[in-house]
């Protein structure tokens, strides 16, 4: 402390950050076990204990989020993980480094494009008067179209199909790094032995990455509850909350649309950031069982 | 591979050329690929009347400012962590670190920015996102490349802390600061969740807010109409057009800045 008082002061200001931005909404949480009046304050708010988690296990809704939610993550991580490995083998078998520069420029713009955009895309590709309606729809229902919006059994489609579009090129980056670590002499020797692209891809390309694929697929478990609130924020409408409202944008409709049950609504958070934790530490336990890796 | 390709593309184009397509041939839908007939009209429309011009400026503050502020604190926070002689080094990193796996979520974020007034003011916008702990432990792993006995020596010939960070560290650390920075702009251009939570006044909506309103109106639309209801605005055209122009900057500078986005992937993933 006496030696350099100017380090101290410099990350003063960033752990006074911190702390300000991060770890006091921690404390915040507390407020779960109120009825928190933001007029009453703390010490005037009526102590609940955890009557809110008790409320939320008979919360009507309570089931249809936390399905919703987990079935999101679900599907998004069923048909999303494929894709990015699939996309950087092809990526590996193009000749033209020119090419392949350049196709990979084009797969990673849609992770740049924000959400907004990206719901935007999705209505007017989905909208009555459409592509999608008026070259597969309407020929086959005499001219009437599928309003895909304002169906709730097509949302999920919706909401998985756009989420690879958007993120298919950009998580395939960790899998050519894992290939372009491949010594091209396994390579050479495959092809004196007499194997052909195909086979060298199946044989040694597929193997070495498998590790790599393996921690992200584990990881990508432990983020399982993790759905981003923007996206099913923008997508949804009430004609859709059968299958679209999740936990985060229930969350979001109690406490901050409604403006008077911010205990509750904290409560119901709290709950699906303890599940996620748990999942993300059980998922890094696994992985460092498994294959030695882990996050943390 | 071509065919990923187009499947990629194919969204832009159909909305590029929805934008400019003569507004009757949309509505009878001909457009598939390329424009039916050639009008600016919908792009007159979206710049003259629905102030996007006033919100692009304010998204435009938001981003620079929003750099300015992420790269300031950012930086204070991980030169000193970043040498071996700050004492409490692990300590800090550890009260960072932290903040991955822990968050107070929505609500009490929300009322705690309520708390400080910061409401419906800019700096709701800039200074909560600033920094995050992935920044600064890419920012610091990248700090520690330098040797100490850089700042040792500057120490002998009199610089103090500041001036060592200010002329020495900072710009040696241009490639760290051109990856954070391109991020960072990219994700206040594209944010609208702050402004969401935090921004009532209409004066400080970024872009993205008035873009969804424009598509939220348009699914309301779609709603009176089925209900048989025979008003109609805000055509396709209209709305593709916004999207375009929304989009724009972020195309054009895109090859720019393409090659800081894939060095910040790497970081990131190689320190987890």
């Amino acid at each position: 402390m006496r030696r350099y008082p100017a380090l101290y002061v410099m990350a003063g200001i960033g752990v006074a950050w911190f702390i300000v931005f991060k770890y006091v909404p921690m404390a915040g949480v507390s407020i779960s076990l109120l009825d928190y009046r933001p007029a009453a304050g703390f010490a005037g708010s009526e102590w609940l204990g955890l009557e809110n988690f008790a409320r939320f296990f008979r919360d009507p809704f309570a089931f249809r989020i936390v399905r919703n939610t987990f079935l999101l993550a679900f599907h998004s991580l069923l048909w999303g993980f494929a894709p990015p490995i699939i996309l950087a083998l092809l990526l590996n078998e193009l000749y033209s480094q020119r090419f392949k520069r350049i196709a990979q420029s084009v797969s990673y713009l849609p992770h740049f494009v924000s959400t907004v955009v990206v719901v935007g895309l999705i209505t007017m590709l989905t909208a009555g008067d459409g592509v999608i309606n008026n070259l597969f729809v309407k020929p086959f229902t005499a001219g009437t179209p599928i309003l895909f919006m304002t169906r709730p059994e097509w949302f999920r489609p919706l909401y998985v199909a756009s989420g690879i579009w958007q993120e298919m090129g950009w998580s395939s980056i960790i899998y050519l790094a894992a290939i372009s670590g491949i010594d091209p002499q396994l390579y050479e020797a495959a092809k004196i032995d007499g194997a052909n692209r195909i086979q060298a891809m199946f044989r040694i390309t597929l193997p070495i990455i498998t590790p790599t694929i393996m921690v992200l697929l584990i990881l990508n478990t432990g983020q399982l509850l993790r759905v981003g609130f923007e996206k099913v924020y923008l997508m949804y409408n009430p004609a859709t909350f059968e299958t679209a409202d999740v936990i985060a944008t229930y969350v979001y409709r109690v406490g901050i649309i409604s403006g008077v049950d911010f205990s509750y609504a904290t409560a119901i958070g709290l709950f699906e950031g303890g599940v996620s934790l748990v999942m993300v530490v059980a998922a890094n336990y696994i992985s460092r069982c498994i294959t030695g890796q882990s996050v943390f | 591979m071509l065919v990923m390709m187009v499947a990629m593309l194919y969204p832009f184009v159909y909305t590029v050329s929805l934008s400019v397509s003569r507004p009757t041939a949309v509505m009878a839908g001909k457009v598939r690929l390329v424009p039916v007939g050639f009008t600016l009209s919908a792009y007159q429309h979206v710049l003259t009347q629905s102030g996007l011009v006033r919100s692009f400026l304010v998204s435009a503050f938001y981003v620079v400012s929003g750099t300015a502020s992420m790269l300031a604190l950012c930086s204070l926070l991980a030169y000193p962590v970043s040498l071996r002689v700050f004492g409490p080094r692990s300590a800090v990193m550890l009260l960072v670190l932290i903040t991955m796996l822990f968050d107070g979520g929505m609500i009490p974020t929300y009322l705690w920015i309520r708390t400080l007034g910061m409401l419906d003011t800019i700096w709701a916008i800039i200074i909560p996102s600033a920094m995050n702990a992935w920044y600064v432990i890419i920012y610091k792993t990248f700090l520690q490349q330098h040797p100490e006995s850089l700042r040792e020596s500057a120490l002998i010939d009199g610089a103090n802390d500041l001036t060592i960070l200010l002329r020495i560290i900072l710009p040696l650390s241009m490639p760290i600061i051109a990856t954070l920075s391109v991020f960072h702009m990219v994700y206040h251009w594209n944010s609208f969740f702050p402004a969401l939570l935090y921004l009532r006044n209409e004066d400080l909506m970024p872009a993205q807010m008035l873009l969804r309103r424009a598509l939220a109106e348009a699914t309301n639309i779609e709603e009176m109409l089925r209900e048989g209801s025979e008003t109609l605005t805000l055509p396709l055209s209209v709305q593709a057009a916004f999207v375009v122009v929304i989009v724009f900057p972020v195309v054009v500078v895109y090859p720019f800045a393409q090659r800081y986005f894939t060095k910040g992937v790497m970081i990131g993933a190689i320190k987890g």
